[in-house]
């Protein structure tokens, strides 16, 4: 297997043909903009001094120009910027900061391009999910949007609640660090529900990075990052409207209204309701394959930008989420602790948030900036799963106060600054006995990052913070990226890092609720701690390679990456132990997850992309009985994407998953009738969507999920006695909702 | 390892699918010069070779070089120069009518503003 896949890697590169070149100049030509980001300019003219020959700037700001020895003196021109003369000597790669004429025309020019800037490149490999890339989904809301995505998992984490989780290098969510505008804010008891709260249809796009983050945001990250940017109101779209209707009998809609009063004053409001009706039973297992239930969204942002430097942005935004799931007859009202003869759940849960964002750049060292930022928020929760009960309630506050500045010049730049956190939660939980915990946490940190560039060949990032936790004490993060272009074509990364975190062991095992195990906490319950547990600790090393090709004229691309993640401390859930149980104990021993992944893309005809990936993932943890493979995690997958777009705007796209089996916990103890097997089947999903654009403005499209009908066999274990002991929901590893057909519109003006 | 047949197989039927499209007709590798400007003239000059006949096609900024891949039976090579010329842009066999290139933005106005000069 792992041959035949190494022999494809060959034959690709095999079919790499490169001329031979003449000895060029290669460089980027940039600007920072008005948030103090270097950002490339393209279209800019590049030409010898006294010579006729010019280029020009493709869209990544890059260009290339061959070398005279004639001349030395190069000319950048671009249009609303200042020409700019560089003496050039050598082959050196070239970096151009570009001065704006617009915005600083009386300005004193005192920082001309002179040395270099700080590289555009950034030194961890980012994927950006665009819009397009978001429609390719049936797209309800964030989780589902990572189905076109190789980087992130989505699975399903029982088979009554609807909920789906995503995975990272075969992690769970919850050590992936989830942002909204790069505000580390969905956390705590929310941080595995938060993307169910975005909808689809709000979002610009989605920064995808495996692996550790800048300590700037924070200590959390373990296996990666999801940043998530939502539509600004400066964008052109004044107005956004969508609808969808699923077989399933979804419904949703979202409405996106922007508004640029002045050119300093912008504001926008985002709404969203959805409503799951229909009452489907597909698997004829006498249970909802989904829960019903509704949901209600409202943002509402603003933006301030008096051109003098200082940018402002505050945003509110409130989420009402209800579901209901069980018994096909279940209904709210049959609920109460000692009704035993109608199973049923809910997830009632209610959010609200704010946040802020205060910048300044220093008009004439636009290196130096310095900014705030705080988000604040009120999640609960108030759910029940039979005869289990959660209810929770947390409230939440993250600030911090970046400065960034360089030192000497350009090629080392400094961030450094403070960050507080504050998380007040408060549990109850009902699961054979009534337990309560609560816990006030207050993370007060300085961090201080340095990036070093040479040319644009190589970049570092050093990067440690330090933080003190009132019930842990001292932390202390180090982190390291480096990056190393050799060519233009081919970049290689490395990071290195530790993070960690407090576990939310009821919210992030929540589906577990929906059996009828019973849990145990092995710690007991002391005050100033979580559960009678100390944080998770983590160190993760990875590495990738992208390379950039073309064949035939048609560009295309390959990236490997390997990451290593390794625990040092963890809360083991442990659901082998006992059939019947769950057990929550310290690591003892080594816990660690391996993660591989190729992936490829490639342009073969014209207006036709195909994607194709392939991953790999060791996750054992050190149970009680043995280390074992961690459950629930499929070791092989694939994956194959085409897309097709015709010139009368008609767009096919197809996903293929093939998903390799997967472990499950053991189920021997139960009678053999309701044993299942120690692993699951390997299973393919098929999602395939058409969409016309028509007049620009609209968007029609349909599309079918899960086209093969593939539906896990014994969703449900001992559904016919939920309340004995044997009735398992959660040992779900496929899905629960079999093929599913829906169409919608979106409409842009 | 019966899944994994399943993938070979799959990966194999994508093969030949591809080299199935690869082997209609007789393909042609050239290269001619085009005239125009910036990005913008890019997207449009490659967009008026999005064709029948014309299976890939380049324009360089830097160069003015447009590499085109072709099949000479479905499509003759003047066919594509008239194509370039149609959408405003001028080859050296064929020129654009005033009336179309008048009404390309400021920016790709070539035979006025020329930015570059590659003789």
């Amino acid at each position: 297997m792992k041959a035949f896949f190494v022999f494809c890697l060959g034959f690709l590169f095999l079919f790499e043909t490169r001329a031979q070149k003449p000895m060029l100049l290669h460089g980027v030509v940039v600007e920072t903009n008005q948030k103090g980001f270097i950002e490339p300019i393209q279209g800019a003219v590049i030409h010898w001094k006294g010579s006729n020959y010019s280029t020009g700037t493709d869209s990544n700001g890059a260009f290339k120009i061959a070398i005279d020895p004639q001349y030395s003196y190069l000319i950048v021109q671009a249009l609303g910027f200042k020409n700019d003369t560089i003496f050039v000597s050598g082959n050196n790669y070239l970096k151009v900061l570009m001065v704006s004429k617009r915005n600083f025309e009386e300005a004193i020019i005192t920082y001309e391009r002179k040395s270099s800037e700080v590289s555009f490149i950034d030194p961890w490999k980012t994927t950006i999910m665009n819009e397009k890339e978001l429609f390719k989904a049936a797209c309800c809301n964030l989780s589902e949007s990572f189905e076109t995505n190789p980087s992130v998992d989505v699975a399903y984490s029982d088979a009554l609640t609807g909920s789906k989780q995503i995975q990272m290098l075969g992690l769970a969510g919850q050590y992936t660090q989830m942002s909204l505008e790069q505000m580390p804010g969905i956390r705590g008891i929310a941080s595995n529900f938060g993307l169910n709260y975005i909808p689809g249809t709000w979002v610009n796009s989605i920064q995808v990075s495996k692996g550790m983050g800048s300590v700037v945001n924070g200590f959390e990250s373990v296996s990666g990052q999801i940043n998530v940017e939502l539509h600004k109101p400066i964008s052109k779209d004044k107005i956004y409207w969508n609808a969808y209707a699923g077989q399933g009998g979804r419904y949703e809609t979202n409405l996106v209204l922007a508004q640029q009063p002045t050119k300093m004053f912008s504001h926008a409001l985002f709404l969203h309701t959805s409503a799951t009706v229909n009452r489907m039973d597909q698997n004829r297992d006498s249970y909802l394959d989904n829960p019903i239930g509704t949901q209600t969204n409202i943002l509402y942002r603003i933006f301030l930008d008096p051109k003098n430097g200082l940018v402002f942005h505050a945003s509110i935004q409130y989420v009402k989420d209800e579901k209901m799931g069980g018994m096909m007859d279940f209904k709210p009202g049959l609920h109460d602790t000692t009704h035993t003869a109608m199973f049923g759940t809910q997830i009632n849960a209610e959010r609200l948030s704010g946040m802020m964002k205060l910048g300044y750049v220093f008009p004439k060292k636009k290196y130096r900036s310095i900014g705030i930022q705080a988000y604040a928020s009120n999640q609960s929760f108030d759910n029940f799963f039979g005869n289990n009960l959660y209810n929770a309630n947390q409230q939440s506050l993250y600030a911090n106060l970046i400065y960034q500045d360089i030192i000497g010049n350009t090629n080392h730049k400094l961030r450094t600054g403070l960050s507080h956190q504050s998380d007040i939660i408060d549990e109850k939980l009902f699961n054979k006995q009534a337990y309560h915990f609560n816990r006030n946490e207050q993370v007060s940190g300085a961090f201080a990052e340095y990036a070093y560039s040479y040319l644009a060949l190589f970049t570092a990032v050093a990067g440690a913070r330090i933080d003190y936790h009132n019930y842990f004490g001292w932390m202390f993060v180090p982190r390291l990226h480096l990056r190393y272009a050799p060519s233009v074509n081919t970049v290689f990364r490395a990071v290195a890092g530790k993070g960690w975190r407090t576990a939310n062991l009821i919210s992030e095992n929540m589906s577990s609720l929906t059996s009828n195990r019973t849990w145990v906490f092995t710690n007991a319950f002391l005050p100033n701690t979580a559960y009678g547990f100390a944080p998770e600790e983590a160190w993760n090393f990875g590495v990738n390679l992208t390379h950039e090709f073309k064949i035939n004229l048609h560009k295309g691309n390959i990236g490997i990456d390997y990451y290593h993640t390794l625990f040092e401390k963890q809360i083991v859930v442990d659901r082998d132990a006992k059939t019947n149980s769950v057990y929550f104990y310290n690591l003892n021993g080594s816990s660690y997850s391996r993660s591989l992944q190729v992936q490829m893309e490639y342009q073969p005809i014209r207006r036709f992309d195909v994607r194709f990936a392939y991953r790999w993932y060791e996750v054992k943890t050190q149970y009680q009985a043995a280390l074992l493979d961690v459950p629930m995690i499929a070791t092989h997958r694939w994956f194959v994407n085409f897309a097709y777009a015709t010139k009368s705007k008609w767009s096919f796209d197809a996903t293929a998953n093939w998903i390799g089996a997967k472990r499950l916990p053991q189920t021997l103890d139960n009678p053999s009738s309701l044993q299942l097997a120690a692993r699951s089947n390997a299973y393919v999903l098929v999602n395939a969507q058409i969409s016309k654009n028509l007049k620009k403005k609209w968007d029609v499209y349909a599309g079918c999920e899960n086209i093969l009908n593939f539906q896990q066999p014994r969703a449900i274990l001992d559904g016919a006695n939920p309340f004995g002991n044997y009735f398992d929901a959660s040992l779900t590893w496929g899905p629960v909702f079999g093929r599913m057909f829906y169409g919608g519109f979106r409409f842009k003006l | 390892m019966k899944n994994s047949k399943f993938i070979v197989l799959f990966i194999f039927s994508l093969v030949f699918t591809f080299s199935a499209f690869a082997q209609k007709g007789k393909k042609e590798k050239i290269s001619f010069k085009v005239y125009g400007n910036c990005p913008q003239c890019k997207e449009r000059i490659e967009d008026a070779c999005d064709v029948k006949g014309i299976k890939a096609a380049e324009w360089n900024v830097d160069t003015k070089m447009m590499q085109i891949i072709y099949v000479p039976e479905k499509i003759s090579l003047e066919k594509v120069h008239q194509l370039i010329a149609d959408c405003g842009h001028d080859t050296d066999l064929k020129k654009a009518i005033e009336v179309v290139y008048q009404k390309l933005p400021d920016c790709c106005l070539y035979r006025e503003k020329p930015n570059t000069h590659h003789d």
